[in-house]
């Protein structure tokens, strides 16, 4: 274990940088984890409803007072057209039409054709507000079935369900996942930083020609050589995995462990293994230390701005984000976000599934890249069979 | 005879159109310090490279202590000490353990390895610096760190290539000094270098390289007495004309006469009394002499004779 032990002790050298670095990011994680919770989910949770009553029955006001605890209420009778443009400019518009007849046929027990909306196809607001609604609607047919009426129904509906926390009806995926979200967003930066520049420079200094000649001509083999510094590498990857995925969450947030939150893992788990084989491919193109940093600094801060590390996903430019899925920090944060619910991402396990895939795919594809740059060297310099 | 340590039969190496190595044949036997002389790019590091089998090479047949060698070879390996011409050490580990390092690659059992260490530093007269990180060591002690690391597991082989670059005379001294302990304690010695003078100092034998070629081959010895000339006189006389020249020309043994500003070499093929005669013909002409100098054939010489250049110590 020579070459493991040397691997450490070389790595010992970046550690100042390393736990600069963790403290940083710890700090500011902490930091955004611990004041976002409420007020964000709040904001990000309410939806802009513009109300075109045409029934203006006692039973359409009490639905429309409900909206209204959580949501942006206006009126309008706004045409198609304006529906439209309202829709595509702001995805959180959501056009609700209460049918002329409506508190008449919810006494009569019947909830369907009794509202029409106009929202943003398929968007996180339209299945918001919707299923808001549909609760709300399903609640009130129970109470109208036990003998209310319409009117008296719906306000002990909203009664009922105000007991429930915003956040659960929201989204069952919301509740352990949704406070870590700010801590979770900005591992790919952290990650990035943090393993290429305490791992590069190490196996630079370890494979240098001069140094891999020397090593060579000794009685070890290229293999063991290989391996021996595969697990340094991997050592360090692993701790700082478990500290920072696992344990901080775990102790210093005392998250419960929920199903979301080991799909969350998974999701570290997946951008760890990128970040491996970005660390393989960089060590082995650039043959600098200075030119290390600066390599380091374009690829962190630069998949971080654009896959929605620091800016919001919700906040990008179309183009932008067309850009960025080609990058794996950005399937990271999707993921992250279907987690928490936020930025219009619903979470599902296919989606899930998806991302995670995807950012194995990369790994995979830089670690081709690599053999493929090694390849090329070594036929430069073979040995000879 | 002793036993062939080192056997290199008809290597080629070529880089692309470059022939780096040439039909290059070697024979080292046990005990010796042989050395491998030539310019710089003349293939000394090509050969010791392909040697170890840190090159692939395009011909020929190598043997280490009567095996095959091959980049798997381990169990030759293990006995072969390298000193490589460019030092490779780790910035970041100090002197001790950049030395243990090494020497771990070799040696697995923790109370022989520090052993074998300290005795590695206290051969190259490291103890002082033990702690030091190579950037704060000077380029002799560098360089003597660089010898450290590749024998302190005690090989029985040892390739130096070039050790003494950049090196001031005290610590080239040293090196050169301790090269010659390794060698007295068993260890059989490759030494590459561009330097006629080491090379001369140390070497029991060597092969002098040109162009990737051996040149000739053999003890000092040997190469001196093949060489056509046996000797070269060198006088400071002004104004010397045709006549004295041709007559300087026409004495026993020379073969070769040069006049340039003021200086008159001539070269011999043998003979006992070549100064003597040479003064007594100018002194027979009044001709005012000045400095008066005879050198014994030099490995330059022997090079120049070869090649049509010099060797000199040039960086
Ligand atoms: N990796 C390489 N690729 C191409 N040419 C090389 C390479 N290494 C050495 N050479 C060439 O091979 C010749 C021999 O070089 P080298 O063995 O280093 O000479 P020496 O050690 O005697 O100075 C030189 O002309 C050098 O330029
Ligand atoms: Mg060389």
């Amino acid at each position: 274990m020579q070459v493991y032990k040397v691997f450490m002790k070389i790595l010992r050298s970046k550690m100042g940088i390393a736990i600069t670095y963790l403290a940083i990011f710890l700090f500011i994680g902490i930091y955004s984890a611990n004041n976002s919770p409420n007020q964000g989910n709040f904001s990000e949770n309410s939806a802009g409803i513009v109300v075109n009553d045409l029934d203006k029955s006692g039973a359409s006001k009490a639905l429309i007072d409900y909206l209204g605890k959580t949501n942006k209420m206006s009126e309008g009778a706004p045409s198609d057209r304006e529906m439209l443009d309202g829709i595509y400019y702001n995805p959180s518009r959501y056009y609700l039409t209460i049918k002329e007849g409506f508190e008449q046929r919810l006494a009569d027990g019947e909830t369907d054709g009794i509202l029409a909306h106009a929202a943003q196809d398929g968007s996180y607001y339209e299945s918001l507000v919707g299923s808001k609604i549909d609760l709300y609607l399903t609640t009130a047919k129970a109470y109208i079935a036990a003998g209310n009426s319409a009117e008296d129904a719906l306000s002990k509906a909203a009664e009922a369900l105000e007991k429930k926390t915003e956040v659960n009806i929201i989204s069952e995926k919301a509740e352990g996942f949704a406070q870590m979200e700010g801590y979770f967003k900005f591992i790919p930066y952290i990650f990035l930083s943090v393993f290429v520049f305490a791992l590069c420079p190490v196996i630079m200094a370890m494979t240098k020609t001069d140094i891999k000649n020397r090593i060579f001509s000794s009685s070890i083999s290229p293999k063991r050589f290989l391996l021996e510094n595969a697990l340094g590498a991997l050592s360090f990857m692993a701790v700082v995995y478990l500290l920072v995925i696992i344990l901080i969450p775990v102790f210093a947030f005392k998250t419960d462990i929920t199903a979301d939150m080991k799909i969350a893992w998974l999701n570290c788990l997946a951008f760890t293994v990128f970040c491996a084989s970005l660390v393989l491919l960089i060590s082995n193109l650039v043959s600098s230390e200075p030119l290390i940093s600066l390599i380091g600094n374009i690829i962190s801060l630069g998949m971080s701005f654009i896959c929605g590390v620091f800016v919001p996903l919700q906040y990008l430019d179309g183009s932008v984000k067309t850009i960025a899925a080609f990058l794996p920090a950005y399937w990271y944060e999707i993921l992250v976000s279907a987690l928490a619910g936020t930025n219009g991402q619903v979470y599902s396990t296919s989606l899930a599934v998806k991302c995670i895939l995807i950012q194995f795919l990369f790994a995979i594809a830089l670690f081709a890249a690599t053999l493929a740059v090694m390849k090329a060297r070594e036929a430069k310099t073979t040995h000879n069979a | 005879m002793a036993q062939t340590v080192v056997k290199i039969d008809k290597l080629v190496k070529r880089y692309k159109d470059l022939v780096a190595v040439d039909h290059l044949s070697l024979e080292i036997f046990e005990g010796e310090v042989f050395g491998l002389l030539g310019p710089n790019g003349s293939g000394k590091t090509t050969t010791i490279n392909c040697l170890l089998s840190l090159l692939s090479f395009d011909k020929g047949d190598i043997q280490i202590f009567g095996k095959n060698m091959s980049p798997t070879a381990y169990d030759i390996k293990k006995d072969i000490g390298v000193v490589m011409q460019n030092v490779a050490v780790f910035d970041q580990l100090t002197v001790y353990e950049n030395i243990d390092y090494f020497c771990g690659l070799y040696i697995k059992d923790k109370a022989q390895r520090k052993k074998a260490v300290e005795d590695a530093i206290a051969f190259t007269g490291l103890e002082d610096f033990v702690k030091f990180l190579p950037k704060k060591l000077s380029g002799g002690l560098l360089r003597r760190l660089n010898i450290a690391c590749g024998i302190a597991h005690k090989p029985k082989l040892i390739i130096f290539d070039e050790p003494t670059v950049a090196v001031d005379p005290q610590s080239r001294n040293k090196i050169l000094e301790g090269i010659i302990e390794l060698n007295k304690q068993g260890a059989t010695i490759i030494y590459t270098s561009h330097y006629m003078e080491e090379v001369e100092q140390i070497c029991t034998r060597l092969a002098v390289m040109d162009k990737g070629r051996v040149i000739a081959q053999g003890t000092i010895d040997e190469l001196k007495t093949n060489v056509k000339c046996s000797e070269t006189v060198t006088v400071e006389a002004r104004e010397l004309d045709e006549q004295t020249l041709s007559e300087v020309k026409a004495l026993e043994h020379a073969f070769e006469t040069s006049y340039e500003s003021g200086r008159l070499t001539v070269k011999y093929t043998g003979g006992k009394h070549n100064v003597v005669r040479l003064l007594n013909t100018l002194q027979n002409k009044n001709i005012h002499i000045g400095r008066v100098s005879s050198e014994q054939p030099t490995l330059n010489t022997v090079f120049l004779e070869l090649t049509g250049k010099e060797l000199r110590d040039k960086e």
